[in-house]
């Protein structure tokens, strides 16, 4: 059964669509795979600087290990450790804390 | 003719027939949850980013509430790295609104503190006998004059047991339990008043003579908006578990009264008997002492749960199993009434003893922030428009 020139560049067509947006498909969910991936990334640096801040706050004094931690700590963002009256607290790294 | 085309176009045929029309409704498809897939990924990163900014605008606020202490000035306007906090106080709160260079707002609040609360509120267990911490196998030990001390001012101005809602005398209650009941007056939980409970404002309450949890299969169950501390002039009985819900947490603190006597009830009847270890020179006062508290009852053997820090002012003693969720204070010692008898402290409902307030409770060091509330966050302020509008003439 043979088909005419114009039902076979249909058929070509067709495939060729379906593959392009497909493979567009596919391509787009790898993207945002990675964009998912970098967000989760972002929360759990998120939660460990809630955890610190917590710890830091229930102290009364600053603990080396808890100071090397804050460098880089979200979105390569730096933190330092303050403490004032037997209270620590994290503050992000910007100007001096001024009046 | 028409019911043909119709019968022709509902069989698909026409569908199977056209592969490109085909590919196209598929390519359409793909193209939706390319749409669909791409939304649903920005939409997740703006939760992240605006959970982040938050946080560092809490982190910031944090750190200019604390500095707006140290400055002891009524307002202030501090920069923290790329955020501008402005505070204001309100009566006895202090009201922090933060900006950031990007035009995102918050506002946060917190309480002001006269100081840091007792540190044993932090710990799970506290004792003054090592001897405890070793057979329970955690805890801190302290020093007699390191345990909190109440606050005598606001004691005084608390409201009393008699006239709060949430409590009642009992005068038989003791004889149910103790041969010869107790001599000092008994007050009781109120299980039915104290659902939908609205504990006293200041979050302190004294009870003048014993306090019970009446012995019960069911347990006790509040919510609690704000903490609660309850000072027993007496003994603390519990016969029931008690779970709290809520923001608030429940303390429980038995003192030792005028013309009572904390001692250790080795036979576990009740009362004071020939050759019981009274904490001072003789046994005088109450028959069945002051101060001591007593999880578990002689009737009751049931493993009790309960959800509320304690502060023994004289001698623990455990007739079940028992499990603490909050800080265990033990001024005295510790008595296993009945052999096994296993304490579980679960440290679920401590304070943040810098940043929180224990109500009645004396504080230490400089007045400083509760903790932070937000109370309005991640506004972003409209745009300024250039020119101002005019009316078209």
């Amino acid at each position: 059964m043979k088909c005419s020139v114009a039902v076979r560049i249909e058929r070509v067509g067709a495939l060729l669509l379906l593959l392009c947006s497909g493979g567009g498909l596919w391509w787009l969910q790898q993207k945002v795979g990675a964009v998912d991936a970098s967000a989760s990334a972002r929360r759990e640096q998120l939660e460990h600087l809630r955890v610190l801040a917590d710890r830091g706050q229930q102290q009364t004094v600053r603990e080396s290990r808890s100071l090397a931690a804050v460098a880089g700590i979200l979105d390569g963002r730096s933190f330092e450790w303050q403490s004032r009256d037997g209270m620590s607290f994290l503050v992000p790294v910007g100007p001096e804390v001024q009046r | 003719m028409r019911w043909g085309a119709l019968l022709r176009l509902l069989d698909g045929r026409w569908l199977w027939g056209s592969p490109l029309l085909l590919a196209t409704l598929c390519s359409f498809g793909f193209g939706l949850a390319a749409i669909l897939d791409v939304a649903g990924a920005l939409r997740r990163a703006e939760g992240v980013r605006a959970e982040v900014a938050t946080e560092l605008a809490r982190l910031a606020t944090e750190a200019a509430a604390i500095q707006c202490f140290a400055t002891h000035e009524s307002q202030v306007h501090l920069a923290v790295g790329e955020f501008d906090v402005h505070g204001v106080p309100d009566g006895e709160l202090l009201l922090l609104s933060t900006r950031s260079t990007a035009g995102e707002s918050w506002r946060f609040t917190c309480r002001r503190l006269s100081g840091a609360a007792p540190a044993c509120f932090a710990e799970r267990l506290v004792t003054t006998d090592p001897e405890i911490a070793a057979r329970v196998g955690e805890g801190v030990v302290v020093a007699p004059d390191a345990l909190p001390q109440l606050d005598r001012a606001a004691l005084a101005a608390a409201p009393r047991a008699e006239g709060a809602s949430g409590f009642r005398l009992d005068p038989a209650l003791a004889l149910l339990h103790w041969q010869g009941g107790t001599e000092a007056p008994d007050f009781v939980f109120d299980r039915f008043g104290t659902e939908g409970w609205t504990p006293p404002k200041g979050g302190l309450v004294v009870v003048p003579g014993h306090l019970w949890f009446a012995p019960s299969v069911s347990a006790y169950e509040w919510h609690l908006e704000q903490d609660l501390v309850v000072v027993v002039e007496g003994n603390l009985y519990v016969g029931a578990s008690a779970r709290i819900s809520g923001p608030g947490r429940l303390v429980l603190v038995t003192t030792v009264p005028t013309g009572a006597q904390p001692f250790v009830d080795r036979d576990g009847n009740g009362r004071w008997s020939a050759g019981e270890p009274s904490f001072g020179r003789d046994f005088a006062g109450v028959i069945e002492g002051g101060g001591n508290v007593y999880l578990g009852l002689p009737s009751q053997h049931r493993a009790l749960e309960v959800g509320a820090s304690i502060v023994v002012g004289g001698e623990l003693h455990l007739t079940a199993d028992a499990a603490v969720d909050g800080a265990l204070v033990l001024s005295r010692g510790l008595t296993e009434l009945v052999a096994g008898a296993r304490l579980r402290l679960r440290g679920e409902a401590l304070f943040n003893v810098q940043r929180e307030r224990v109500p009645g409770f004396c504080t230490t060091g400089a007045p400083r922030p509760g903790l932070l509330a937000l109370v309005g966050g991640g506004l972003r302020e409209p745009q300024q428009p250039l020119y101002e509008t005019s009316p078209a003439r």
